[in-house]
C-alpha cells in the first residue's frame, strides 16, 4: 500500500466508523476516561507497611519486586494510550489502539 | 428505497443531468423519488428554482446537532420540485466549509445514509448528486448508496478522473467491507469528433465488464431543460438524450444487460 493510499484509508475508515460500531475503540475510550493506570497488586511486593521503632511511618512504595514483563508491558500500552489519545483518527491510530487492547487484555 | 449515486471526481461531467433525467424517468414510471444535492456549488438546487445562497436549511444542517435523527427537520428541509412525486434535499454554499467543520469527529461520513434511512418508507428511489472533490461529501454518498453510476465526459482528461473515481471507490469498499457495484457511463458522446471515438474505445478496452455499452450523446435539449427548469423528459419526451437515458434507466433497472 503507498503512502498516500494509506493515508487515505485512513480517513475513509475514520469517516466511517464511529465509537459504537468499533468495539476496540470503545473499550480503550472507556479505559482513557477511567484514567486510573491502575496495575494489579499482585505484580508487586511491598517494601515495608510497619511502622518503625522511632513512631515515623514508611510510606509504601511498592516497587516491583523483581523485573514483571507483563507489568511492563501493560504500562507501556498505557503510556502510549495517553500519547495516542491526541493524535487525529487514522488507520495507525486504531492499530496502536488495537495493539493496546490485546496488550492490556480487553 | 433504493440509493444510487452518481459520482465523477471531475467536474462538468454530466452529474446533474444524469440525477435530473434518471429521477425524472423514474417518476415518470410512478416510483417517488429524492434527489439529494451534495454538492456547495448547488447546480442541482438552482436547477430546481433553490437559492443556494438563501436557503435556512439544507443537507449541510443535518450534520450538526444530530438532526439526522429527526425525520420532522428532514421532512421540513424538502424542497419541490416540477413534479409532484419528486422532491428534492438542496445543498447550500455553506456544505463548502463542512469538511473543516466535522475534520476529526469519527462516523462523519454516514451522516447521510443515516437520514436516508429516517426516510425509507417515504420514497422508491434516491440519486445522490455529488461534488467532482474526495471529502466527506462525496464519502456520505458513497457510505450511503447500493448503487453507483459514473459519468463519464468521452475525451482524454475525463479518463484521469474516472481512474481516480474507480479508486476512490475501492478504498470506500475496502474500509466498509462490502462490494458497490458501479456502471460507467460515457457522456456528452459527439461521433463526428475524433476525441469521443478514441476516448469511448479506450474506456471500452479498460472498463470493460463495468462500461455501459451505449453512450449519452450531446443534446442542447438537456440544457434547455436545465433553462426551464423542468425534468428534460417533460420538455421533449423523444429527444436523443431523453431517449438514451431510458435505455441506461432499463439497464441500471436490471432491465436490461
Amino acid at each position: 500500500m503507498s503512502g498516500n493510499t494509506d493515508v487515505l484509508m485512513g480517513y475513509f475508515d475514520s469517516l466511517l466508523t464511529t465509537l459504537e460500531e468499533d468495539p476496540r475503540k470503545t473499550i480503550v475510550s472507556d479505559l482513557l476516561a477511567g484514567a486510573a493506570a491502575q496495575v494489579p497488586d499482585d505484580d508487586y511486593t511491598p517494601v515495608a507497611t510497619d511502622t518503625i521503632a522511632l513512631g515515623m511511618r514508611v510510606i509504601p512504595l511498592k516497587p516491583p519486586a523483581k523485573v514483571n514483563g507483563g507489568a511492563i508491558n501493560r504500562i507501556t500500552a498505557l503510556q502510549l494510550l495517553t500519547v495516542v489519545k491526541t493524535i487525529p483518527p487514522s488507520r495507525l491510530k486504531l492499530h496502536i489502539l488495537s495493539c493496546c487492547a490485546g496488550v492490556l487484555d480487553v | 428505497m433504493k440509493i444510487w449515486s452518481i459520482s465523477n471526481q471531475k467536474g462538468g461531467v454530466g452529474k446533474t443531468t444524469s440525477v435530473v433525467s434518471l429521477g425524472g424517468l423514474l417518476a415518470d414510471q410512478g416510483h417517488r423519488v429524492l434527489l439529494v444535492d451534495l454538492d456547495p456549488h448547488g447546480s442541482l438546487t438552482s436547477y430546481f428554482g433553490q437559492d443556494p445562497d438563501g436557503l435556512e436549511r439544507s443537507l449541510y444542517h443535518l450534520f450538526f446537532e444530530q438532526r439526522w435523527r429527526n425525520v420532522d427537520y428532514i421532512r421540513d428541509t424538502l424542497k419541490p420540485t416540477s413534479l409532484a412525486n419528486v422532491s428534492m434535499l438542496p445543498a447550500t454554499t455553506s456544505l463548502a466549509t463542512l469538511e473543516r467543520q466535522v475534520s476529526g469527529q469519527d462516523g462523519m461520513g454516514l451522516v447521510l445514509a443515516r437520514s436516508l434511512a429516517q426516510l425509507w418508507d417515504d420514497y422508491d428511489y434516491a440519486l445522490l448528486d455529488t461534488p467532482p472533490i474526495l471529502g466527506v461529501l462525496l464519502v456520505n454518498a458513497l457510505a450511503a448508496c447500493q448503487q453507483l453510476v459514473i459519468p463519464t465526459q468521452t475525451e482524454h482528461l475525463a479518463l484521469k478522473g474516472l481512474e481516480r473515481m474507480v479508486h476512490t471507490l475501492k478504498m470506500v469498499m475496502k474500509s466498509q467491507k462490502r462490494e458497490l457495484p458501479y456502471t460507467i457511463v460515457p457522456t456528452l458522446f459527439d461521433r463526428r469528433t475524433s476525441a469521443s471515438l478514441t476516448s469511448l474505445k479506450e474506456m471500452r478496452r479498460t472498463y470493460q465488464g463495468a462500461l455501459w455499452d451505449e453512450a449519452i450523446p450531446v443534446d442542447t435539449r438537456l440544457r434547455d431543460a436545465s433553462h426551464e427548469g423542468v425534468f428534460p423528459h417533460q420538455l421533449d419526451p423523444n429527444t436523443r438524450g431523453v431517449r438514451a437515458y431510458r435505455h441506461l434507466l432499463a439497464q441500471l433497472c436490471g432491465e436490461k444487460r
